[in-house]
């Protein structure tokens, strides 16, 4: 029963709009939403991880503050390795790589993923991993969802499909000369990119389900 | 059974003592990251200006320049510079070589987060070569004339306002050193 229940794990941004706010307003290339979905994949998922530690070593009262403590030493770590990787990359994201720290994802990880423990504060480990294995799924969607919406808004609004790495480009493709509509490039694009692609998953969704009953 | 005062206390401190430790560790890491990047940059502007760059950068309070070092060796006094640049289709970081009268000697591109961004045409730097001393960096008319700012003219204002303010900040160090 419980098996079935969790073989399905709905995409957190296009089927829950789930920190969808740093994909529409800065993931503008596929660089971008790459950048922005890692980062919040890897912080939700280490806190996740760092769960049954907190929950053994921090009492019930300075939990949630421990817990936003990390959360936000983790957006440090992760702005310094965004930072190291891609100054320009850095730049262009600006607040947004900070405010990984309060990403509804992370902050869902926070409020969900306590694992339950037995009375001596021991970790159920068949319940922990069911957390993290779903945790991972979401994780994956949203890094799936980040890249798809950076890389739409990059072809639409710049005419280009840019990649690149610490010293050189990965892979470059341009679509057009000129962009083909700047609209996309803009956080307007963004929303439009992502009612699309939510539209997209949600028919995708009944299709499967109708095909299941 | 209740817990008493000290015992909070204690379990107060130790929570305090392992969140300093996370804090030190965060700041290890940024440390070696940052070491990182200002290696790269100041081995850029080494290269730019073929001269040994100084150890330590020049406090300056402007939120656009990232970095500005003394440029050491023979010769006239230059400074070296890293700059960020933003447009609306992306930002890009630069290196600036700038003499002490504040005139732009040369410039060269660190990163750039999109080719589109108007910074990656290799004509964009270039008419803001020589200017700063004597020369006024072009003004809106200017930009109307030059065919690689067709349809970025704001961001090419915006570049040279920011090299304009590099240009000021020098001029008043090397006032400052003479």
């Amino acid at each position: 029963m419980n098996e079935q229940r969790y073989s399905y794990v709905p995409n957190p941004v296009l089927s829950g709009l789930l920190g969808v706010f740093p994909l529409v307003a800065a993931a503008n290339s596929l660089m971008n939403g790459f950048v922005l979905g890692i980062g919040v994949a890897l912080s939700s998922l280490t806190l996740a991880l760092l769960m049954p530690f907190l929950q053994s070593f921090v009492p019930d009262r300075l939990r949630t503050p421990t817990s936003l403590t990390l959360s936000a030493a983790l957006a440090l770590l992760i702005g310094a390795g965004v930072e190291a990787f891609s100054p320009a990359a850095a730049r262009s994201l600006g607040v947004y790589i900070p405010l990984l720290a309060v990403n509804c994802l992370s902050l869902q990880t926070l409020r969900h993923y306590h694992p339950a423990t037995d009375g001596e504060g021991r970790v159920f480990a068949g319940q922990y991993g069911t957390g993290i294995s779903s945790l991972l799924k979401e994780a994956l969607g949203y890094i799936a969802a980040a890249i798809l919406i950076g890389a739409f808004r990059e072809l639409l609004g710049s005419g280009t499909l840019n990649f690149a790495g610490p010293d050189a480009q990965l892979f470059s493709f341009s679509l057009t000369d000129e962009p083909p509509a700047r609209l996309f490039a803009a956080p307007a694009g963004g929303f439009i990119v992502l009612g699309c692609l939510a539209a997209l998953y949600r028919i995708a969704t009944l299709k499967r389900k109708r095909r299941g009953a | 059974m209740a817990r008493t005062k000290k015992e909070i206390l204690v379990e107060n401190l130790l929570v305090a003592c392992a969140m300093g430790l996370l804090a030190l560790l965060v700041a290890g890491v940024i440390f070696v990251a940052k070491s990182g990047s200002i290696a790269r940059e100041r081995s850029v502007l080494s290269d730019l200006a073929g001269r040994p760059v100084a150890a330590q950068p020049v406090a300056i309070d402007d939120p656009s320049i990232r970095r500005l070092y003394r440029l050491l060796g023979q010769g006239p006094a230059l400074f070296g510079a890293v700059i960020d640049l933003d447009s609306r289709s992306g930002s890009a970081v630069v290196a600036a070589v700038v003499a002490a009268d504040g005139q732009i000697q040369s410039i060269r591109l660190i990163d750039i987060s999109s080719p589109r961004a108007p910074f990656a045409a290799a004509a964009w730097f270039a008419n803001f070569i020589g200017r700063g001393g004597d020369r006024p960096f072009p003004s809106r008319v200017d930009a109307q004339n030059i065919a690689v700012v067709s349809g970025a003219t704001e961001s090419y204002l915006e570049t040279g306002a920011a090299l304009g303010r590099l240009s000021v900040a020098v001029r008043a160090l090397a006032g400052e050193k003479s």
